[in-house]
C-alpha cells in the first residue's frame, strides 16, 4: 500500500513538467519571467536560482517544518530561499559575471513567490523528505522549460541571436517589454491547453460521434 | 447624458389607420339580447354598474384583468387618481387613441361611470403626444375629461406614474374597456369585440377594425386586404408582439392590440457585439444592458441577478438601437425566466 | 399567405442603422485624410494605406481559417489597417506597416476572441510594438511638399517635427497656421488639423462616434497643456503647439473612441476621457518617446471596464434607493432608541463571538500537536 501510495505521488508530481506546469498552467510566477527573462542566458539563469531555491526548502518543510511553531515556518522558509540565492549567485556567475546584476530584483522576487512560501507550508509538510524532493525537482523542471523556452524566444525575436551568438538579422526588439513576455506567455500557455485538449479528446467522445462534430 | 435620458425615439407610423374611421366587421352569429338592468344610464348605482361590467364579460385591455374584478378591489382613498391609457406609443398601433378620436361621447359615457364607481379626485386621459407623421391635433379635452399628452421617449407607459401626486393611489384602465361598458349601460351589448389596428407595408387599406373576439388573423388580413405575400405576420405591438407562423389558427383576444404584416422580416446579421453601448442608453430601467447580455450567454446567472435583470420590463428598445441585430432583449426574458424557474427550484 | 413567413425575436422594427453602416461612416472618413496626405506627400501614402488595410484583411482571413470559423463580411480590420499608416511618416518602408498589422490582428485581435472582445486598440498596441522596434524609422519625418518615391529607399528630405522640438523645450519653427493646414512635417495623417477635425465631427453628426469622448478628451488635455507648459513663448501659442502636434487630434476623434475598447455608457466614457487626458499629458510630458499617446492609450484600455463598473455601482445604488434610504433609516431610528441598550446588545454580540470562536480552535490545535507529537515519537521509536 505505501509503495503503491508513494509511486502515485511520483507520478503525481511528473505532472508539475508539463499538465501542471506552475508557470503555465498554474500561473505562479508569471510576472518575473514576463520582466527579467529576455535572453536565453537569463532564462538559465533563473531556472538554476528556482531550482536552487525550491528543493532545499521543501526538503527543509517537510523534515522540519512540521515541528516549528506557525509563526516561525514561514519566516524560516523566506531566510532559507533568501539564504540559496546566494550559492545561486555564484553558480551563475559562471554563466555571465554581470548576468546576476542585469536580472535586478526578479531573482530576489523568485525567492519569496508562491511555491518556497505557501506550498511548502501547505503541502510539502505532509510529504516523506524523498518525495518533496521529486516534487521540487519536477516543479522547477517546468518552470526551467518556460523559461528557456521563452528566453530562447525572446532573445532570437528580439535581436536575432541565442546565448549571444548572432544567428539572424532580427530586430523586433518589443518582445523584450514586459508586455510582450505576458502576451508571449499568454500564447504558449494557450499551445498547453490545446495539446492538452488534443490527449484528452479520445477518451471523452466516442467513435461514433466524432462524424457529427 | 445616459444618466438623465432613457428609452428611444421611434417613428410612429400611425397614419393613416389613426384619422380613417373604425371598420366594423360584422359578426357571424347575432347574440340574444342580454337584458342587464332596466334602470336608465343616469340612476345607476355604484353596485350596479359593478355587477353590469361582471354580466358583461368587460376585460380590460391594458393589462387582461377583468373589469370588475379591477373595480372591486380598487380602493383610491382621497385624493385618488383615475387613469384611462390610451397611450399607444408602439409604432403602428392606435386602437385606443381611435377610439378617443371617432367616439368621444361614449368613452366620455363609461369614464363618467367608472368615476361613480371609485370616486377618484382627479380623471385623465393618457395619450402619446410625439406622432410627428400625422398633422393631427390631438384634442386636449374629452367630454368633461382633460387629455395629458404624455411626450418623450418610448416606453412612455412609465411615464404616467409622474403626473400621480405622492403617497396617493391610482387606477389605470384602458380605454376600450370604458366603451364597452358604456355600450353594456346605454345599449344593453356584451363585450364580444376587440379593436384591433392592421397595419404593415403590405397591407392593401390599413386601418383600425373592430372584430368579434376569436377572429383569425387570416380572416383580419382577408379583410384589410394584402397587395404582397408577407414574411412576417405579427400579432400583438411590433414592439412587443410576436410572430406567428399559422395565420389560420392563430386567434384575436381582448388584449391583442395589433396584426402587423410586413413584407421583409428584419433579418439576422452574422456580427458579433461591438460593445457600442446604445442598449444601455436605451434602456428605460437604466439597467446596464451590455454586460448583462454577456453574462446571460455565458449562463452566470447570480451575476445577472446582480445586475437587476428581474427589472427587465421587455420592452424591446435594447434589440431596436443594437447595430449588429442581436437579439439582446429576447436573450434577457430568457434569462429572467430562467432565474425565476431557479429561485422556485432554490438553486440559486 | 403562410409560405415565406419567418420566425423573428420580439421588437419587429429594427433601426436602419447597422454595423456597416457606421463602419462604413468610419472609412469615408478616413479618405479626406488620405487624400491630403496624397497632397503633401504623394502617391506612397495612399499605397501605404491599401498596403495597410490587404494585409490586415488577409491576416484576419488566415487567422479565422486556422480557428475554423465561418469568415464574416467585416469591415473593423480594414479601419485598422488604414489607420495604422495614418500614424506613421509617409517614406516608412512596407515591412513595418505589415509588422505593425500582423501584431494588431495576431496577437491583440484573434487570441482574445476576434471583433468585439479585443481588450487593447489594435492600432495602437501594432504601432507602439513597431515604434519600439524601429524608433529610428517611425520617428523620423519627411518635409512636406514633396513626392516620395512609391517603391524602394526613400530619398526624401528629413525635417524635425513640432513634437519632437516640443520634447526637449525648443519652440518649433512653424507657426499655427502651418500645423492647422499640416504643412508641418509629423505623422502621414495626424498633421492636418482642419481635416481631421472635420472629418471627427463628420463622424459626430453622423452618430458613429459618441461626441462625450473626443470633448472630455481634449478640453482636459488643453487646460493641462494650459496649466504647466513646456515652452516659452505666449500661452496660446504654446498650446495649439501641444494639441496639434502629434496625433493628439487624430487619436481623440479615431482611436480613444473604438467601441470595443471603450467604456460603455456616457459618464464612463467622460471620466475615461478626463482620465486618459491626464495619463497622455503624463506620457508625453515626462516619457522620451513621441508616442505618448499610443502607450496611453494602451494603459487606458485597461480601465475602461473599472468605469462601467462605476456606472453600474451608481446605477445600482440609485435602482435600489428606496431600500438603501430604509436601512438607513432603521438605523438611525436604532441609535436614537436608546443609546445604552445598543451599546449592550453590540457587547453581548461581541462577547458572543468570542466565546463561539475561542474554545473550538484552540483545542483543535492542541489535538493536533499532540497527535503529530505522539506520531513523531512513536517514528523515532520505531526507527
Amino acid at each position: 500500500m505505501i509503495a503503491e501510495k508513494e509511486k502515485n505521488g511520483f507520478k503525481e508530481s511528473l505532472a508539475y513538467i508539463f499538465s501542471r506546469n506552475p508557470v503555465l498552467v498554474l500561473g505562479l510566477v508569471i510576472g518575473q519571467l514576463a520582466a527579467g527573462d529576455t535572453t536565453l542566458q537569463n532564462g538559465v539563469a533563473l531556472s538554476i536560482t528556482y531550482l536552487l531555491i525550491t528543493v532545499p526548502v521543501l526538503v527543509f518543510a517537510s523534515a522540519i517544518g512540521k515541528k516549528l511553531p506557525d509563526w516561525l515556518k514561514i519566516v524560516c522558509y523566506a531566510v532559507l530561499s533568501a539564504a540559496m540565492l546566494l550559492p545561486a549567485y555564484f553558480i551563475c556567475g559562471s554563466i555571465s559575471a554581470t548576468i546576476f546584476d542585469s536580472l535586478g530584483i526578479y531573482p530576489a522576487l523568485l525567492a519569496v513567490s508562491t511555491v518556497p512560501i505557501v506550498y511548502s507550508s501547505k503541502f510539502a509538510e505532509k510529504q516523506k523528505p524523498s518525495l518533496a524532493a521529486v516534487n521540487g525537482l519536477c516543479i522547477s523542471a517546468g518552470f526551467a522549460i518556460t523559461a528557456i523556452l521563452l528566453g530562447a524566444a525572446r532573445e532570437f525575436f528580439g535581436s536575432g541571436s541565442l546565448w549571444g551568438f548572432k544567428i539572424a538579422e532580427a530586430s523586433f526588439s518589443a518582445v523584450k517589454l514586459p508586455f510582450w513576455g505576458f502576451i508571449l506567455l499568454g500564447f504558449m500557455a494557450a499551445i498547453i491547453n490545446w495539446v492538452k485538449d488534443i490527449i484528452k479528446r479520445p477518451e471523452e467522445i466516442p467513435v461514433g460521434e466524432e462524424e457529427n462534430l | 447624458m445616459s444618466f438623465f435620458v432613457k428609452g428611444i425615439f421611434l417613428e410612429q407610423k400611425k397614419e393613416p389607420m389613426l384619422t380613417r374611421s373604425t371598420l366594423v366587421m360584422r359578426q357571424e352569429f347575432e347574440y340574444f339580447d342580454c337584458d342587464f338592468t332596466d334602470t336608465p344610464v343616469e340612476e345607476l348605482s355604484a353596485k350596479q354598474i359593478i355587477e353590469l361590467a361582471r354580466l358583461a364579460g368587460i376585460v380590460d385591455e391594458s393589462d387582461g384583468k377583468m373589469l370588475w374584478e379591477k373595480l372591486e378591489k380598487a380602493n383610491l382613498g382621497e385624493g385618488g387618481t383615475l387613469i384611462i391609457d390610451a397611450i399607444d406609443d408602439e409604432p403602428y398601433i392606435s386602437s385606443q387613441m381611435s377610439i378617443c378620436i371617432h367616439q368621444p361621447e361614449k368613452l366620455a359615457l363609461g369614464i363618467e361611470l367608472c368615476e361613480k364607481v371609485l370616486s377618484p379626485a382627479k380623471t385623465y386621459i393618457a395619450m402619446y403626444r410625439h406622432i410627428l407623421d400625422s398633422n393631427f391635433g390631438i384634442p386636449s379635452k374629452i367630454g368633461k375629461y382633460r387629455v395629458k399628452k404624455i411626450g418623450g421617449r418610448y416606453p412612455a407607459e412609465s411615464r404616467v406614474y409622474r403626473h400621480i401626486p405622492k403617497g396617493k393611489n391610482s387606477v389605470i384602465v384602458g380605454a376600450c374597456a370604458m366603451l364597452h361598458l358604456a355600450r353594456a349601460a346605454e345599449e344593453n351589448q356584451k363585450m364580444t369585440s376587440c379593436f384591433v389596428t392592421v397595419a404593415g407595408d403590405v397591407v392593401k387599406n390599413p386601418r383600425n377594425v373592430e372584430v368579434p373576439i376569436g377572429t383569425t388573423a387570416e380572416k383580419i388580413l382577408e379583410l384589410c386586404g394584402l397587395t404582397e405575400e408577407p414574411e412576417a405576420i405579427i400579432l400583438g405591438g411590433s414592439m412587443t408582439g410576436r410572430a406567428i407562423f399559422e395565420p389560420e389558427n392563430e386567434t384575436v383576444g381582448p388584449t391583442t392590440r395589433g396584426v402587423i404584416a410586413l413584407a421583409r422580416s428584419y433579418g439576422t446579421y452574422s456580427y458579433t457585439c461591438i460593445g457600442c453601448g446604445r442598449c444601455d442608453h436605451a434602456c428605460p430601467k437604466a439597467l446596464s444592458v451590455c454586460a448583462m447580455r454577456k453574462f446571460a450567454e455565458a449562463g452566470k446567472l447570480d451575476m445577472l441577478q446582480q445586475y437587476d435583470v428581474s427589472m427587465c420590463i421587455g420592452c424591446g428598445a435594447c434589440s431596436y438601437v443594437c447595430p449588429s441585430r442581436i437579439d439582446v432583449s429576447a436573450t434577457l426574458l430568457k434569462a429572467k425566466k430562467q432565474i425565476e424557474i431557479a429561485k422556485k427550484e432554490g438553486t440559486l | 399567405m403562410k409560405d415565406k413567413l419567418m420566425f423573428q425575436n420580439a421588437p419587429h422594427v429594427r433601426q436602419s442603422e447597422s454595423v456597416v453602416t457606421i463602419m462604413s461612416g468610419v472609412l469615408f472618413a478616413l479618405l479626406p485624410i488620405y487624400l491630403m496626405s496624397l497632397f503633401y506627400y504623394g502617391a506612397r501614402s495612399l499605397v501605404l494605406g491599401i498596403c495597410g488595410a490587404f494585409f490586415c484583411c488577409a491576416f484576419s482571413a488566415i487567422g479565422s481559417l486556422l480557428l475554423r470559423e465561418k469568415p464574416v463580411p467585416d469591415l473593423t480590420p480594414i479601419i485598422t489597417g488604414l489607420i495604422i499608416p495614418l500614424l506613421m511618416p509617409a517614406d516608412i518602408p512596407y515591412y513595418v506597416v505589415i509588422s505593425a498589422c500582423a501584431v494588431a490582428i495576431f496577437v491583440v485581435k484573434l487570441p482574445f476572441g476576434g471583433t468585439g472582445s479585443n481588450l487593447f486598440n489594435p492600432a495602437a498596441v501594432g504601432f507602439a510594438s513597431v515604434a519600439i522596434c524601429w524608433p529610428e524609422l517611425v520617428f523620423r519625418y519627411p518635409a512636406t511638399m514633396q513626392a516620395i518615391e512609391i517603391f524602394g529607399e526613400s530619398t526624401a528630405k528629413i525635417a524635425q517635427s513640432p513634437a519632437y522640438s516640443l520634447s526637449f523645450g525648443a519652440v518649433p519653427d512653424y507657426n499655427v497656421l502651418d500645423m492647422l493646414l499640416g504643412s508641418a512635417p509629423g505623422p502621414m495623417g495626424a498633421t492636418n488639423i482642419l481635416v481631421v477635425a472635420a472629418c471627427g465631427i463628420f463622424l459626430i453628426v453622423k452618430k458613429a462616434v459618441n461626441w462625450i469622448t473626443p470633448v472630455s478628451f481634449l478640453v482636459p488635455y488643453a487646460l493641462l497643456c494650459l496649466a504647466f507648459p513646456r515652452i516659452s513663448c505666449s500661452s496660446f501659442d504654446a498650446l495649439c503647439f501641444e494639441l496639434f502636434s502629434g496625433t493628439i487630434v487624430f487619436g481623440a476623434f479615431f482611436m480613444l473612441t473604438e467601441p470595443v475598447t471603450s467604456p460603455k455608457r456616457d459618464f464612463g466614457k467622460l471620466l475615461a476621457g478626463i482620465s486618459s487626458a491626464v495619463v497622455v499629458f503624463l506620457f508625453r510630458y515626462f516619457g522620451g518617446f513621441e508616442i505618448g499617446f499610443a502607450s496611453a492609450l494602451i494603459v487606458m484600455n485597461v480601465f475602461s471596464p473599472v468605469f462601467d463598473a462605476v456606472c453600474e455601482n451608481i446605477l445600482h445604488a440609485f435602482r435600489h434607493k428606496d431600500s438603501i434610504i430604509a436601512t438607513f433609516k432603521t438605523d438611525r431610528e436604532r441609535k436614537k432608541l436608546s443609546g445604552e441598550q445598543a451599546v449592550k446588545i453590540v457587547e453581548s454580540k461581541e462577547e458572543k463571538t468570542v466565546s463561539e470562536t475561542e474554545p473550538e480552535e484552540p483545542v483543535e490545535i492542541v489535538e493536533e500537536i499532540d497527535l503529530s507529537e505522539k506520531e513523531e515519537s512513536g517514528k523515532e521509536a520505531v526507527q
